[in-house]
């Protein structure tokens, strides 16, 4: 039986030419033209979530800034990923999600290098907004000895809820509440060892900020209990 | 060299990452064991392009691998002075071994371990049968898929799962019989569940207990315990009468069909409904679907797709079906289920004992039983001739002795030596006081191990074994598929690889019997697997050069040659045995054990998620034992208003043969009337303590899943005990 060819399309990014298969993203795109952006809640093995808004880029002929990584990708799109108003908005993006993380914690140290690239420096403060109006039920949930969930190192990408329920099939946990009481539990916000949840730790190995984090594995020095770091 | 992947961005000090396979369950997922400058482990990643995986893992995976870093691990050969255990080196060791086993050299066995690699394997039966001039070798298969395998063998001709997780994705129907498979086999639960979801597969779960899955069955088929041969027979008769065989794969590849319908006669809804319990509704309709289940909704996974007008079924079974005095002609009930609809040989269908070790499968493979080769290769003039070329010595053409054939000799004195390698029998064996006594007769015992356990306690020599992040190897896993173990860390302490420890013996008596010394001379895992591979026709295209070319893929056997790609599905043409038989099988007494009015429940024993085995391992991994410190006993709330006990109240559980402390949890997903205990020993606490060293006649398993026992407060069991010795006197 004769392979049968895949399709690919061509376009451009930062004025770089590129191909990807045709089921493939403009962020496809961007990573295998090697352009550096962040983009904080896609998984590599996952599919698109489209929720952390970092990897905006300007393409010809759209409107607005689309998420390029739920934009598939057509032949001849002309894509930048950087330029003035990109450049702002995405740092303003980058402020609000730094804003949602305690200060000096985890999820702000692995945020950083982004930060800094970005110029989020504090100046324009819109993140201070976020923190102040911000309030969750639990902040932290230690229940099982595997790992810890602190919500203050979360900026609700939904990463964990997607390997939990298309990895796993579980579907222990979940985005609870609405608008700034919006975050990260299980149901009824009971302690994730009430819950069903299974302690597989997928939810850990994809938070891209560190507010799902290991506890000591055997006998290395992070005491039992974990405790919050932020 | 750290995972490409760009998740987990907390510093955990890792400054390397292995790839490898999980040293759990027989599902073989695809790990990478990120290490500190410690040879520490310190995180565990999934693979996603593990095609057995998937990039999934369970909890004992991700985090329950740390046991190789436990302090407790054994790191200096062991030798009996005076009656107690001392530090020794390697070469006093291995030759006082070497002078023992010439010594006892006509009444000795060698129990393998499912938990070491191919070449451990192969290695240890080559010595055992060339060395040691005997077949006595087996392993702990017997002790769970022996029925399965005895069943198989003389219906298909080969014991291995037929299909791939694959055809799981695939199927229209899945039967789960007699498997906690979200306990014993998470990912592969995973796997199942994402069929239902996402396709709309139909589940059918057969099982006393209540099980996680079951939230998601079409039916949940509840029978009474040890009668698992009058529903299967009733299903098939319902099969037959709706006109739902598939007569077309009767006519042309399996035997026997008219005889065994016959035998079927009395099966029918009604009266299995009273032999079972279960509905006779429930019967039809679970028949129904298993015989003809709709198509699965979208796309087939790698063209595999039902190429019938209905969906496949695949059935997947686990202990509870084989763990039974009747735990072969369970199996032959579940098989000619399998064979009447037709659903064995295709796409999306298949039959699959879902293998409980991370080298069950493979452990066999390599030789490590009593009646065959390494490939399943007989005993016979022919199969020996061909080893002994190749070996160059006479090799003994008697079966050996099975595993529990090896306790019960020992227990009367019939047995003097034993090597055992990788296994606890004093925690696994039933009725352990018994097992016990025929250890102590051993006149010398050997243990090879990574841990102390409840066997090393009894051993003159313990031989400090590599575990598998130490070691270069192969596992093979419940499909089938040949994967490559890796080294990730430094041996601890003195520890070694199984198969140099076994060469390093080997070449010591060999060379004081005159025997080939030559024979035991390989350098590495990999040779060792390359002469394996000559000389075992089902591995004979892999290597661990070709698995490390192909990545995270590894080969599902039969792989004849080296540009053979592996084989995905068993029997689409043909059965070994060529025609399939039938065979008839009638359902007896249900257990050899049933409540009286002294012992009034029935006790079920098995596995929690959080627990593997007998917990050497897990309770050495500080998330797992803390997740699950505690024996729990789940008994129905009406039984503990019955016995006057509350939730989470200490309980002695005690049968005829012993007792143990544990918690009581209140549950219903176990009928009143019956108990459950995991198997696993916490706090001194063990259900083979409890459990019936009864057999199954045609595999020589014992009965684990079928016990009577009774419930007390702690202190209580004096009354009954004194009662017992009373009752006991006036029946004399």
């Amino acid at each position: 039986m004769a392979m049968v060819e895949k399709r690919t399309v061509s376009l451009s990014v930062d004025g770089t030419s590129v191909s990807v298969p045709e089921a493939g993203t403009v962020l496809d795109a961007m990573l295998a033209a090697g352009v550096q952006v962040p983009h904080l809640c896609k998984d590599d093995d996952q599919e698109p979530i489209g929720a952390c808004r970092t990897c905006l880029v300007r393409v010809e002929g759209v409107r607005g800034l689309p998420a390029s990584c739920y934009l598939p990708a057509r032949d001849g799109m002309v894509v930048s990923t950087s330029g003035h108003d990109l450049d702002r908005v995405r740092r303003t993006v980058l402020d609000l999600t730094s804003g949602m993380l305690s200060p000096g914690g985890r999820g702000a140290l692995a945020l950083a290098a982004e930060a800094r690239r970005y110029g989020v420096d504090g100046r324009f403060r819109y993140g201070d907004l976020v923190s102040a109006t911000r309030g969750a039920p639990r902040l932290l949930d230690d229940s099982t000895p595997a790992f810890t969930l602190d919500l203050s190192d979360c900026i609700l990408c939904g990463r964990c809820v997607q390997g939990c329920q298309d990895v796993q099939h579980i579907g222990a946990i979940a985005v609870v509440g609405g608008g700034e009481r919006a975050h990260i539990g299980a149901f009824l916000d009971q302690p994730l060892v009430e819950s069903i949840c299974t302690s597989c730790g997928t939810c850990v190995s994809v938070c891209p900020t560190g507010a799902l984090y290991p506890r000591a594995f055997g006998d290395a020095s992070v005491p039992n209990g974990g405790g919050n770091a932020g | 060299m750290l995972a490409e992947r760009d998740a987990l961005r907390i510093d955990l000090g890792a400054v390397r990452s292995v790839t490898t396979t999980c040293a759990y369950c027989g599902v073989g997922c695809g790990v990478d064991l990120q290490v500190d400058a410690q040879d520490r482990i310190v995180w565990v990643d999934d693979r996603p392009d593990n095609p057995s995986s998937q990039g999934m893992l369970c909890v004992k995976g991700r985090f329950g691998l740390t046991f190789v870093n436990h302090e407790e691990r054994l790191t200096r050969p062991l030798i009996r002075k005076k009656g107690v255990l001392q530090e020794t080196t390697w070469e006093e060791a291995l030759d006082h071994v070497a002078e023992k086993l010439i010594e006892h050299r006509e009444s000795f066995a060698v129990l393998a371990s499912a938990k070491a690699t191919n070449e451990d394997g192969y290695a240890l039966q080559k010595f055992t049968r060339l060395v040691m001039a005997t077949n006595n070798i087996d392993h702990c298969t017997r002790l769970c898929h022996s029925p399965s395998v005895e069943a198989m063998l003389k219906q298909l001709g080969s014991g291995a799962t037929s299909n791939s997780y694959e055809d799981y994705d695939n199927a229209g129907c899945l039967m789960v019989v007699g498997t906690d498979t979200s306990s014993n086999h998470p990912v592969i639960a995973s796997r199942l569940r994402r069929a239902i979801d996402e396709r709309g597969t139909k589940l059918i779960v057969v099982n006393p207990k209540r099980i996680d899955l079951c939230d998601k069955a079409d039916f949940f088929l509840r029978p009474n315990p040890g009668t698992d041969v009058a529903l299967f027979n009733g299903l098939a008769k319902v099969v037959l009468d709706e006109g739902m065989a598939d007569l077309e794969f009767i006519r042309d590849r399996t035997e026997g069909f008219d005889e065994w319908a016959a035998s079927l006669s009395e099966y029918t809804p009604e009266r299995v409904e009273e032999l079972t319990g279960v509905p006779a509704a429930d019967i039809r309709g679970a028949a129904r679907l298993f015989a003809r289940p709709p198509r699965p909704r979208g796309e087939p996974v790698a063209e595999g797709g039902s190429d019938r007008p209905y969906g496949g079924s695949c059935l997947i079974w686990g202990m509870g079906v084989t763990q039974h005095t009747c735990g072969t002609d369970n199996a032959y009930s579940l098989l000619n289920l399998a064979l009447v609809t037709g659903q064995v040989g295709r796409p999306g269908n298949g039959v699959s004992p879902l293998r409980g070790q991370n080298n069950v499968q493979g452990c066999g493979d390599a030789g490590c039983i009593p009646d065959n080769l390494p490939g399943y290769q007989g005993l016979g003039e022919a199969n020996r001739s061909k080893f002994e070329a190749a070996w160059g010595a006479p090799l003994p053409g008697e079966r050996g002795l099975r595993a529990t054939e090896m306790f019960e000799l020992a227990a009367t004195g019939g047995l003097d030596c034993m090597y055992v390698t990788g296994e606890n029998p004093l925690l696994s064996e039933p009725y352990i006081a018994h097992a016990e006594e025929a250890i102590k007769n051993l006149k010398f015992l050997v243990v090879q191990d990574i841990f102390p356990n409840e066997t090393t306690q009894y051993a003159h020599v313990v031989l400090p074994a590599a575990s598998f992040a130490e070691k270069e190897g192969t596992f093979t896993n419940s499909e089938r598929r040949v994967q490559r173990v890796r080294k990730a860390i430094e041996p601890v302490g003195e520890s070694r690889a199984d198969w140099e420890i076994t060469a390093d013996i080997a070449r010591r008596v060999a060379r004081k019997l005159e025997l080939p010394v030559e024979q035991f001379q390989w350098q590495s895992a990999a040779q060792v697997f390359a002469e394996m591979a000559s000389l075992t026709p089902i591995l004979g295209g892999i290597s661990h050069e070709r698995l490390d070319a192909l990545g995270d893929e590894g080969i599902q056997w039969p792989c004849p040659t080296p540009g053979h790609p592996g084989t995905k599905r068993l029997y689409t043409e043909t059965f070994p045995v060529g025609r399939a038989p039938f065979v008839p099988v009638e359902q007896g007494p249900p257990a050899a054990e049933l409540p009286s009015r002294r012992f009034p429940l029935l006790l079920n024993t098995g596995r929690i998620l959080y627990h593997w085995h007998g917990g050497t391992m897990t309770t050495r991994a500080r998330v797992l034992l803390q997740r699950s410190p505690e024996l729990q006993v789940a008994i129905n709330p009406s039984d503990a208003v019955r016995f006057g006990i509350e939730d989470g109240e200490e309980i002695v559980v005690s049968s005829r043969r012993g007792e143990l402390d544990g918690k009581a949890m209140l549950t219903d997903a176990v009928r009143a009337g019956e108990v459950f205990v995991p198997f696993v020993k916490l706090k001194e606490a063990n259900a083979n303590y409890l459990t019936n060293a009864v057999y199954d006649p045609k595999s020589r398993i014992p009965e684990y899943k079928v016990c009577a026992v009774r419930i007390d407060k702690p202190g209580a069991p004096q009354t009954w005990r004194r009662g017992r010795r009373e009752t006991e006197s006036v029946g004399h």
